[in-house]
């Protein structure tokens, strides 16, 4: 698995726990999100490892709630890339649970969504090495640029803004900004 | 009309330097089918049965002559002459070859044209009113909204990969010219009692093999909250909307499985969670931008009614004809929009060839401003004529096969492409709509029969419509025969109603033969001619048209 953000593959320093595997007494751990809403919820809560949580796209984004702030790491899989709900999930977890941390995209990811996967607040995306390939074959370095990304009505990336937003907002702002 | 500032501009060149860069790494084969599908489909290319076909937006409808010239220009140059209007308010050329796409689109770039998403699983070009802003009943402007909406949907990140394709309908006028019924989202634009602007939000409409009215899910919404009102309500759908089956997926069918009054309470709850104050503020700061492109043109009032034009009505019967059916009240007086009908007898509706754009565009920069709007029922639309020019511009049009006087009768008929051209159809839509054209070519006796809609699919899909036709028409495949299934009593209007089939199909030589039957049998039945077909239907019901179809052993 690659693990690619800020524009670089990074080593993950999450540990991948599956469904039954102890918690460990340090570390940073992440677990499937049946183990946050299950039995051992309250040994993560209070453990001491850094915690972050796998999510699919049937579980249900309500039951993080009381969990974000004691999160570091929220990774949404994307089972096929045609799949949109995890860009509204992306957007509930950052605007409505208001969650600050890592937001992960992994899975079946296309480089030609980056641009709309930014945008709704991801900020790393983890795929195997294969479909790595197809980004890196866009360039050295997957950026803005060697992707086309378009200048997009929502929000110009290039601005600096991370945010989904309509065109009408550079357009008013800067020319209230002018005013 | 709209026009293009630098943002706009930019984000059509980008938008353009990326596809053809998609393209690029498809032909290289670094991208699978599989993975260019959705994205030439975002930029409005389909593989159909022959060859590649593009389908290039004209939002809402509204067209410059310049624009109209370069379309023209567009088919000559890599289609085969012509060009084809959609019920959707688009154009297809159906002969693209799939290097040659990049310029094509950089030539309506040009034109600040596009074909953003005209396809795929995503929000589609925002339909309206072809006389948005010109008629005389309409409350409010459409146009506006329409663009806002546009700007807003195009390559929205959060909802470019929905469970299905999304379309939204947006009216201004009590009379329902844009189906809003029939969408995913309908927006009928009205005024409260104090006279604030707003919409009525109906939602879950739609055609295809599960044709469904659309129901209101806000009575009222104010107008500087239609932004993050929709943004709920598709949020909703992306979330919830089925995937696991593709004729499923629709919202309609999302609407219809949870019921009205819980997808409403879902809707409700996400959008009381948001807090819309900012894009609101920036929306209305945008609308008021907007605004002044829709401004009213300046035209002088002008006599209603013209003695010399009158003269030539008595004088030239196929002129008076013309004057009866093609014409529109005006918010101006002495003026008219003008119906321009695409559906010449034997001919297939919705095709212009260039030579026909390039008349319109140079008949519309002398009559009408330079503007021309497509209709849903695939005719064009002179917006701004005045009474005086209406004899010089039809002739100027029966210079060019233009001038059928058709409109809203019998051969004003809607067709898809059907097996002619598209992969999905079952059936042949177009020579049936050509027989029926030809049958009843006679002007007199389409008067006589008065206002009727005829629409023809040539596959359950519906892009023809024929759920919504007073008489509908559907191909059908059985056994390796086409068979045509024909359904009664459906409109697209304010008064929206899903046609019920009527018994057996018929086999496609018999189509017309049915069809005659059924308006001999209304000819026959109604009181008098001010009961229009849909009016007697509604009366007398299917029984006297079951009988007589069915008595003299003509089916299939």
């Amino acid at each position: 698995m690659i693990v690619w953000q800020n524009g670089e593959t990074i080593d993950d320093p999450w540990r991948v726990l599956d469904v039954d595997s102890p918690v460990p007494a340090i570390g940073q751990i992440v677990v499937p999100f049946e183990r946050i809403v299950g039995a051992d919820a309250e040994t993560l809560l209070h453990s001491e490892c850094g915690l972050g949580v796998t999510v699919g796209v049937d579980d249900d984004l309500e039951q993080l709630a009381p969990w974000v702030a004691r999160l570091g790491l929220i990774i949404l899989e994307v089972p096929v890339f045609s799949d949109g709900r995890p860009l509204s999930s992306a957007r509930i977890i950052r605007d409505q649970l208001g969650f600050a941390g890592d937001l992960r995209a992994q899975g079946d990811l296309l480089p030609d969504l980056y641009q709309f996967m930014v945008q709704v607040g991801f900020t790393s995306f983890a795929m195997a090495a294969a479909r790595f390939a197809q980004w890196q074959a866009l360039g050295d370095e997957p950026d803005l640029d060697r992707l086309h990304m378009p200048l997009s009505y929502q929000t110009d990336l290039r601005a600096g803004l991370d945010q989904c937003a309509p065109i009408w907002r550079q357009r008013h702002r800067q020319k209230r900004a002018a005013a | 009309m709209y026009r293009y500032d630098e943002f706009d501009a930019q984000f059509v060149a980008d938008r353009l330097r990326q596809f053809r860069d998609q393209i690029d790494r498809r032909l290289r084969g670094d991208l699978t089918e599989d993975q260019f599908k959705p994205m030439r489909l975002m930029n409005g290319l389909y593989l159909q049965l022959h060859a590649y076909m593009l389908r290039v937006a004209i939002p809402y409808g509204v067209l410059s002559a310049n624009q109209m010239r370069q379309l023209a220009m567009i088919a000559e140059r890599w289609d085969r002459g012509y060009g084809h209007f959609t019920t959707r308010q688009n154009i297809q050329f159906n002969w693209p070859a799939l290097a040659d796409v990049g310029d094509i689109l950089e030539a309506l770039a040009k034109v600040e044209m596009h074909a953003i998403q005209t396809s795929g699983n995503c929000i589609r070009n925002v339909t309206t009113d072809q006389f948005a802003g010109v008629a005389a009943d309409e409350i409010l402007d459409p146009r506006p909204h329409c663009e806002l909406l546009r700007q807003w949907s195009s390559l929205h990140p959060e909802f470019s990969f929905l469970p299905r394709k999304f379309k939204i309908a947006v009216t201004g006028s009590p009379h329902d010219r844009a189906a809003v019924k029939f969408h995913d989202i309908g927006l009928r634009m009205h005024r409260d009692r104090a006279g604030l602007p707003g919409f009525e939000v109906i939602v879950g409409g739609g055609l295809g093999r599960t044709p469904m009215v659309g129901k209101i899910v806000r009575e009222w919404l104010p107008e500087n909250e239609l932004v993050p009102y929709i943004t709920a309500i598709m949020r909703v759908y992306n979330r919830f909307g089925r995937r696991d089956n593709k004729y499923k997926a629709r919202i309609k069918i999302l609407v219809h499985e949870l019921g009205l009054d819980a997808f409403r309470e879902l809707v409700e709850a996400e959008y009381a969670k948001g807090d819309p104050s900012d894009t609101m503020a920036l929306a209305s700061d945008e609308i008021a931008r907007i605004e002044r492109y829709f401004a009213m043109p300046d035209l002088p009032q002008r006599a209603e009614t013209v003695p010399a034009i009158n003269a030539r009505i008595f004088e030239d019967r196929e002129f008076g004809a013309w004057m009866r059916l093609a014409l529109t009240r005006h918010k101006v007086a002495g003026y008219r929009a003008v119906t321009i009908s695409l559906k010449p007898v034997g001919g297939i509706p919705g095709d212009a060839s260039a030579q026909q754009m390039r008349a319109v565009a140079e008949l519309a920069d002398r009559f009408s401003l330079g503007e021309i709007r497509v209709t849903h029922e695939q005719n064009l639309v002179l917006p701004h004529v005045a009474v005086d020019d209406l004899f010089d511009l039809w002739q100027g049009l029966k210079a060019h096969d233009l001038a059928t006087a058709n409109q809203g009768l019998l051969s004003d008929i809607i067709a898809c492409p059907g097996m002619d051209y598209c992969a999905l159809a079952t059936a042949r839509s177009i020579p049936i709509a050509q027989a029926i054209s030809r049958r009843f070519a006679a002007l007199d006796r389409q008067d006589d029969v008065g206002a009727l809609k005829i629409k023809i699919s040539g596959c359950i899909n519906a892009c023809g419509h024929h759920h919504a036709g007073h008489i509908g028409i559907l191909g059908v495949d059985r056994k390796g025969e086409e068979l045509y299934q024909i359904t009664l009593g459906g409109s697209g209007d304010e008064a929206a109603a899903i046609g019920k089939i009527i018994g057996p199909g018929f086999l496609g030589d018999d189509v017309v033969n049915a069809v005659e039957t059924i308006i001999e049998t209304y000819l026959a039945g109604r009181n008098s001619s001010d009961e229009q077909f849909l009016d007697y239907y509604r009366r007398a019901g299917p029984a006297p048209f079951k009988s007589a179809l069915y008595k003299s052993g003509v089916t299939a």
